[in-house]
């Protein structure tokens, strides 16, 4: 993830920014201009967990070549034969979809494979629109994407 | 089996989130908010006076999409005479990274409390000041006068 904290970076200033427009708007009794500044953080938190999330997809694929790439070097073929049929140097590598790419390097059993579904969910929520949930926490979130990233497997 | 929910994430990303789950989701952020007001106004001094009667209607799009509906929620203002000290209020329940938020705001400044306990877990209330609302403490009596 290595725009992670550049992303968060640019995050905590704009986040700042509409907090302390936020504190101001509360201490001055203005209850509209406080809803829209909570609206423009909300935006603003989706926007960027998209971008974090994007990062993440990054890590994935780059994850994935790895795993493809090493193994597909392998000269006994009964370690090789399942993955030579993957084209590491293809868009999506060859077409496979996210959750396909993110079962190459997370065991699809585990509660690390189910979590980082769900925030792929989240992130096409954000992305359309459709998020159900009244707020993302951005700092707890961008820390569990952090977690997940330390957990994939080449 | 049934599912068990056990934090917002789950919630929010299920594919049929009951409407007996999400009620008793409400009923327990109700509780949980009515008991950090009694913690909170016994660290109070005494001469704040504090007044609950106001109340935010809660509805969020959850709701909406298991068809319950709006719930009123109490507005915390702790008066001293006619001014107001102390101001907490819902902002909401559905945050993904946190188990329901507050806001609280006096003439020290302007905070988030957050529980970061799991659903129907022991709340673990922390606060956050602003401009940054990324970093939590721990609530107690001192983190809470901060604010008057």
């Amino acid at each position: 993830v290595k725009r992670f904290s550049e992303i968060m970076g640019a995050y905590t200033a704009v986040d700042r920014w509409l907090e302390e427009q936020l504190a101001e708007a509360a201490a001055q009794n203005q209850p509209r201009r406080e809803k829209g500044l909570q609206s423009r953080q909300a935006m603003n938190d989706h926007a960027y967990f998209v971008l974090l999330f994007g990062q993440f997809e990054i890590a994935v694929n780059e994850a994935c070549i790895r795993a493809i790439k090493s193994r597909q070097a392998a000269t006994n073929w009964l370690r090789r034969r399942g993955w030579d049929i993957l084209r590491p140097d293809d868009r999506r590598l060859g077409g496979l979809s996210f959750e396909d790419r993110v079962a190459l390097v997370l065991d699809r059993r585990t509660e690390d494979y189910r979590q980082v579904k769900r925030y792929y969910d989240i992130r096409n929520m954000a992305a359309h629109g459709k998020f159900q949930g009244d707020y993302l926490d951005i700092g707890r979130v961008a820390a569990d994407l952090q977690t997940l990233f330390g957990r994939l497997s080449a | 089996m049934r599912p068990q929910y056990r934090d917002v994430l789950e919630e929010v990303t299920a594919e049929d989130l009951p409407r007996e789950h999400v009620v008793r989701r409400i009923d327990d952020w109700a509780e949980r908010i009515g008991k950090l007001y009694d913690r909170i106004s016994g660290w109070l001094p005494g001469d704040i006076k504090v007044d609950r009667s106001d109340t935010i209607s809660m509805s969020s799009n959850i709701m909406t999409a298991t068809g319950v509906t709006s719930r009123s929620l109490p507005v915390f203002r702790g008066r001293r005479g006619q001014a107001v000290a102390l101001t907490i209020e819902p902002e909401g329940l559905w945050i993904v990274g946190a188990n329901g938020r507050l806001k609280a705001y006096g003439a020290g400044g302007f905070a988030h409390i957050v529980d970061r306990a799991k659903n129907f877990q022991q709340p673990k209330w922390e606060i956050a000041f602003s401009p940054d609302r990324h970093t939590g403490h721990p609530l107690t009596k001192d983190t809470i006068l901060r604010l008057i």
